[in-house]
């Protein structure tokens, strides 16, 4: 029998799914209404965007949230008519979540601009 | 042979519609649901583009300033109920995943939701103060 590597996937989807269950609202009221509108500053939103915490948070809820995505959109997009795709979406949703991170980390680090 | 199995599987799939999930509620939502993890990647895209930004005061602003159209306030509106599915759902669904035992006994699973709501709460309060105090 073929060894699954469903359980290596498996591990970054639930995190992402629990991370983004904990954080994506809130974030999106900061993001999508306190900024915007002023009601927070702009400059100190800005100054704690680039504190290393922040951007380590940053990086792990980006990553772990494109992980999420791939996983549920390789079972979806078969299910939604896109049966031709299946053979090939593992490698592209996986390969695109795993770049992702890699650049989400390079800037993060800010080794990449 | 081979081609003959091959063959005879694809006799035996029954076309599905692509709109099958909206004929009944309960696959409608498992379909939002499942959908919600792209839009909330979609989401993901602008917490990578503020990050990248923060180092150039002045880029960092002009990404605000897109912010303050009605296309990102659109946006955010549309990704906050899938994010709200996605909280929910989750959090639902959590007491089937963990399966937690007091002695012999079972905790309850509306205690096990009830604890990933209060820790979202307690979550959210603490993101909004850390902007907030900035």
């Amino acid at each position: 029998m073929r060894r699954s590597n469903e359980p290596l996937w498996w591990v970054p989807f639930a995190g992402g799914m629990m991370i983004d269950a904990m954080v994506i609202p809130a974030l999106i009221v900061i993001t999508g209404i306190l900024l915007p509108f002023g009601i927070i500053d702009v400059e100190s939103i800005r100054q704690l965007l680039l504190h290393p915490l922040t951007r380590a948070a940053m990086f792990v809820i980006i990553s772990l949230t494109f992980f999420h995505a791939a996983h549920r959109l390789r079972f979806a997009l078969p299910d939604l008519g896109l049966r031709a795709l299946k053979p090939v979406l593992g490698f592209i949703l996986y390969g695109g979540a795993i770049l992702a991170t890699l650049v989400t980390g390079a800037i993060a680090l800010q080794i990449i601009q | 042979m081979q081609a003959n199995s091959e063959q005879r599987k694809r006799e035996l799939v029954r076309p599905i519609p692509g709109n099958w999930w909206l004929r009944r509620r309960p696959y409608t939502v498992f379909m939002l649901r499942e959908l919600s993890a792209g839009f909330i990647a979609l989401y993901a895209i602008l917490l990578f583009r503020l990050m990248h930004r923060a180092p150039d005061q002045v880029n960092f602003g002009l990404l605000v300033d897109e912010l303050k159209g009605p296309t990102f306030i659109f946006l955010h509106l549309v990704v906050l109920g899938f994010a709200l599915l996605n909280t929910i759902t989750t959090f639902n669904l959590a007491p089937r995943v963990f399966k937690l035992y007091r002695g012999e006994e079972k905790v309850p699973e509306s205690l096990i939701a009830g604890a990933h709501y209060a820790a979202w709460i307690v979550a959210s309060i603490v993101l909004l103060v850390i902007a907030w105090r900035a």
